[in-house]
């Protein structure tokens, strides 16, 4: 039978030796392999889905027609707006750095009111603006404003794209008639891909 | 028994040449497959890229990209490939097609877990994982919140666990103490609950089928319209059912193999002492749980209740209507949520956790000591722990490259392990008083002093613990965490230190490289440790000087998720030290002496050996799951096999599988047949449980398997009906039982149900 006094001895002999040891190979690994390496990785712990909906506000500027109108100048930027709690943080911005479409630049602006963010090709309506939804929507419904959102109803109130979760994975609503609504022509390999929403986006 | 210092020592090296081998065989691998293009020279990324360049990716390639995230493995959210651990993730679509009603459902076809159905009614299905064995070492999360009978006893998995209403459900192989303390030894499952996001969302269904099988169960839940951050759920599931005739399916074993002097000959007892014919077996469940969120507040509360015949699991129970086994487990918590920072978040959360066995309980046995001509019937039981634990959680997220978590945790426990009170507890009254003492003396006629051991033990005490555990992203393919915790039980003297260390590699876009090690404690519960007894044969005490038993884990994990597959190979070697030995084993290390207990008709004594739990021995388990998911076209598959092999060293005797399988695998398959019909077979195979007693039911112990059907049809967006069956051949098997006793597991059930939901 073993004594009170007999086992903490015992423990403590054994427990330095063991973290010791474990603590010298896993530095000894993050050394061996940070020397082979240099850069870094974002965002570590964040969601993965705001990397792949940050993706895929890119894409959709591919896959989508302006009119000339939505650009002030030719060589402007395509500017992405996020209203509200921005839940991408840098994700966005890491995604949009770099990339051009045609010659203009991706960039991103964040505003705390709606009139921030005129002049953008994409509005990124976040969760946290859920009740002024269709006052967001009724504002951009006639300008060239690409509005995409991730709220139930946000494409039957005539916002253009609304982000869903099926199965763990990101797809998309689009209504077509709030596109058109906004003179926004969107390309038929996007559509096809769409849950198509027919909620009509009357003046 | 103390190992000597140089023992110690041998035994730290050996043990550390084997983790130091492993870590360094990956490195070699990981440093391998590392080298940068082109001499060192690669391109070095923009800081803060994502991890896999999602940007050239197609459309479609977007739309194939899973984003289920898991939180358990390190209380933040992180893929379930980049996480440090094996890590299962079960989704509502897989309970659904499926058929999962309870965790014990799931379970059942989870990968390494090997579990024994009608083991021991108050534990239900014994769950086995990796060749370790003890209900008491899984631990199981609701939302985050501890649901384990506190104190430390058997998780029971019967048919009051629902999963139906689960979002996702996270199970994590080996050890977790680092994060989540005492006795996460063998896995910590996390049943996450759905969270409306309208302003209404109802489900209700019903199903009936064999052996009067009836379960029910509905939601309820809602976000107001005008704030999403206002949202309340909640749901109730209730089972009943009277499961299946053995003495019909399993005659051999019914009868004694025709044995009549064999107190296994559950026939004939039953004839002779009357009642028991067929056994009568059933089976009540009930599940409730609430939950509101205000903004970054929220209070959940979870509650079972379980009733079933107590006698199952091989002992010579006497079937009776009376033998009942009832316990219930209520557990609340408040938590709120303060951001201190974008970078910076305070959890607060205060758990209440009841768990409490019905004074009705009881066990009705023929036990040839203490009568051979009737049933024993006044061995009724209690048993009641109370946990409060207050824990405050600090994530910190300082820069893109490193990540910190650390926590405080205070509990205070009130627990009187499971006593045996004649006649049944009165709650109105002291229970430890009802008890009552047992008596003995060291000499057979009664000379010398008379001692007394109390049959109710009841034990105040505190838990505190402190944890940190950091993740540096230490380049754009390697990741590196490391924790830490310490624990403090005011019950014994150790201080268990409980790391955890790992390395995560990204030897593709698509295939992630693990290395993980992990230590663990069992901190010996009341049930263990303090509870007291008189069998007729052993007298148990107190042992107020045990201690807590260890466990390390190494494992490599290689995870590969591409689009449509999923698919992973773990290897593991564990080793448990100081182990519990609970005082009915009986082995030398738990017997204190003979000693002499007077007979209850007051005429002399009987001998009987006074016995103790203790601390001795060691075990190791080594062996790997290979496992996955896939989908083509219209199936969706799952699968996997696993193998373990496990010795236990006590008192130099070395014993292997503890009546569990070498080998199990998993088949299952779902067609979906039209886009509103769905079949899901599935198919449970193990080898021969090993090191279990020969008897009638031998036959049916080699490789046990089992067919299963979950067929579903989507009649409208509102309305699902299914059929679910189990064992869909009637192919009988028996699994270990306590005592090493081979038991018959349930034949065919099948049930027919219907779904309602209001979308």
């Amino acid at each position: 039978m073993c004594s009170d006094s007999d086992i903490p001895s015992d423990s403590l002999i054994r427990m330095p030796l063991r973290k010791g040891l474990l603590l010298a190979v896993t530095a000894a690994a993050s050394l061996a392999l940070v020397a082979g390496e240099r850069s870094a990785r974002a965002q570590e712990g964040a969601p993965v889905e705001y990397q792949v909906k940050a993706a895929f506000l890119l894409n959709f500027a591919k896959f989508v027609d302006w009119p000339p109108e939505a650009f002030t100048a030719a060589d402007a930027p395509f500017a992405i707006g996020v209203f509200g709690k921005d839940p991408f943080h840098e994700l966005l911005d890491n995604t949009v750095a770099g990339k051009t479409i045609g010659n203009r630049k991706f960039i991103v602006r964040r505003g705390a009111k709606l009139e921030d963010l005129k002049g953008c090709q994409i509005l990124f309506v976040c969760r946290s603006e859920r009740d002024q939804m269709a006052r967001i929507l009724e504002k951009t419904r006639h300008l060239p404003i690409l509005t995409v959102g991730e709220m139930d109803g946000f494409a039957q109130q005539c916002g253009v794209i609304n982000f869903v979760i099926e199965d763990n994975k990101v797809h998309f609503e689009i209504n077509p008639n709030a596109a058109a609504s906004a003179n926004l022509a969107i390309k038929a390999q996007l559509l096809r891909l769409a849950h198509i929403v027919n909620a009509k986006c009357e003046n | 028994m103390m190992p000597t210092l140089t023992g110690v020592l041998r035994s730290a090296l050996r043990y550390h040449s084997l983790a130091a081998g492993i870590a360094s065989t990956l490195l070699t691998l990981l440093i391998a497959g590392d080298c940068p293009a082109e001499n060192g020279s690669a391109p070095v990324p923009p800081p803060a890229q994502p991890h896999h360049d999602l940007t050239s990716m197609s459309i479609e390639d977007l739309m194939n990209v899973s984003v289920a995230t898991v939180t358990t493995v390190s209380k933040k959210p992180e893929k379930a490939t980049e996480a440090p651990g094996t890590v299962m993730v079960i989704t509502a679509k897989d309970i659904r097609l499926r058929g999962y009603s309870t965790l014990t459902d799931v379970i059942n076809d989870l990968p390494g877990m090997d579990p024994i159905g009608d083991y021991f009614s108050e534990i239900g299905t014994l769950v086995p994982v990796r060749g370790i064995v003890g209900n008491n070492l899984i631990i199981v999360l609701v939302n985050g919140m501890r649901v384990n009978p506190p104190g430390g006893e058997y998780m029971p998995f019967r048919s009051d666990i629902s999963v139906r209403e689960a979002e996702q459900i996270e199970v994590i192989y080996g050890p977790g103490s680092t994060l989540y303390g005492q006795d996460a030894i063998s896995a910590v499952i996390n049943i996450k609950t759905r969270k409306p996001s309208k302003p209404v969302v109802a489900n209700a269904g019903a199903d009936v089928g064999s052996y009067a099988t009836r379960e029910s169960w509905a939601s309820l839940g809602g976000a107001s319209p005008s704030d999403e951050r206002i949202n309340a759920t909640g749901y109730f599931q209730y089972h009943d059912s009277n499961l299946s005739p053995l003495a019909q399916d399993y005659p051999q074993w019914w009868n004694g193999n025709n044995n009549t002097q064999s107190i296994w000959d559950y026939q004939n007892n039953a004839a002779t002492l009357g009642g028991g014919s067929p056994p009568f077996r059933q089976d009540f469940g009930l599940n409730g749980f609430g939950r509101v969120e205000i903004d970054n507040n929220s209070f959940q509360i979870w509650a079972r209740d379980s009733r079933r015949s107590s006698s199952e699991g091989g002992l010579p129970f006497g079937y009776l209507s009376e033998a009942i086994w009832e316990d219930r487990s209520i557990v609340a918590e408040g938590r709120n949520t303060v951001t201190i920072s974008p970078d910076m978040k305070l959890e607060s959360a205060l758990t209440f956790n009841r768990y409490q066995i019905d004074p009705s309980s009881r066990y009705i046995w023929l036990n040839p000591a203490v009568s051979t001509t009737s049933w024993y019937m006044d061995d009724f039981k209690y048993g009641r722990g109370d946990g409060l634990t207050l824990e405050e959680t600090l994530s910190v997220n300082p820069n893109p490259r490193i990540s910190l978590v650390t926590g405080l945790v205070g509990s205070n426990f009130n627990i009187i392990p499971k006593s045996t009170i004649p006649g049944g507890a009165n709650l109105n009254e002291n229970i430890a008083a009802q008890g009552g003492n047992f008596y003995y003396y060291q000499n057979q006629n009664k000379t010398g002093p008379e001692y007394s051991i109390p049959q109710v033990v009841e034990a105040d005490y505190n838990t505190y613990g402190a944890y940190a555990e950091g993740s540096w992203q230490a380049s754009h393919s390697f990741r590196t965490i490391l924790g830490l915790r310490v624990d403090r039980d005011t019950r014994f003297s150790q201080v268990p230190i409980l790391p955890r260390a790992a390395a995560i590699y990204d030897l593709s876009h698509n295939l992630t490289a693990k290395y993980i090690f992990t230590e663990a404690y069992v901190a010996p519960a009341l049930y263990f440790a303090d509870s007291t007894y008189d069998n007729g044969t052993l007298l148990a005490e107190e042992n107020k000087a045990i201690q807590p038993e260890t466990a390390t884990n190494n494992e490599v994990n290689l995870s590969y998720a591409k689009k449509n597959i999923n698919l992973g190979l773990s290897v593991y070697y564990g080793q448990q030290n100081n182990l519990i030995v609970v005082s009915d084993q009986d082995e030398k290390v738990n017997q204190v002496g003979t000693v002499y207990v007077p007979n209850a008709n007051g005429n002399g004594t009987s001998q009987v050996t006074l016995v103790q739990s203790a601390n001795e021995g060691t075990s190791r388990n080594i062996g790997g799951d290979l496992y996955g998911k896939a989908t083509f076209g219209s199936f969706s598959t799952w699968f996997s096999y696993s193998y373990v092999d496990f010795a236990a060293t006590h008192e130099g005797m070395t014993t292997n599988l503890q009546g569990t399988s070498r080998h199990n695998g998993r088949l299952g398959v779902t067609w979906a047949v039209t886009p509103r019909f769905f079949l899901t077979p599935s198919l449970v195979i193990r080898s021969t449980p090993e090191n279990v007693l020969p008897g009638p039911l031998t036959p049916e112990m080699s490789t046990p398997w089992q067919i299963n059907l979950h067929a579903l049809v989507t009649v409208t967006r509102q309305w699902d009906i299914f059929t679910d069956i189990k064992n869909l051949t009637n192919h009988l098997y028996a699994l270990d039982g306590i005592q090493n006793y081979p038991i018959p597991q349930e034949a065919f059930t099948g049930v027919l149900g219907f779904r309602y939901t209001l979308r």
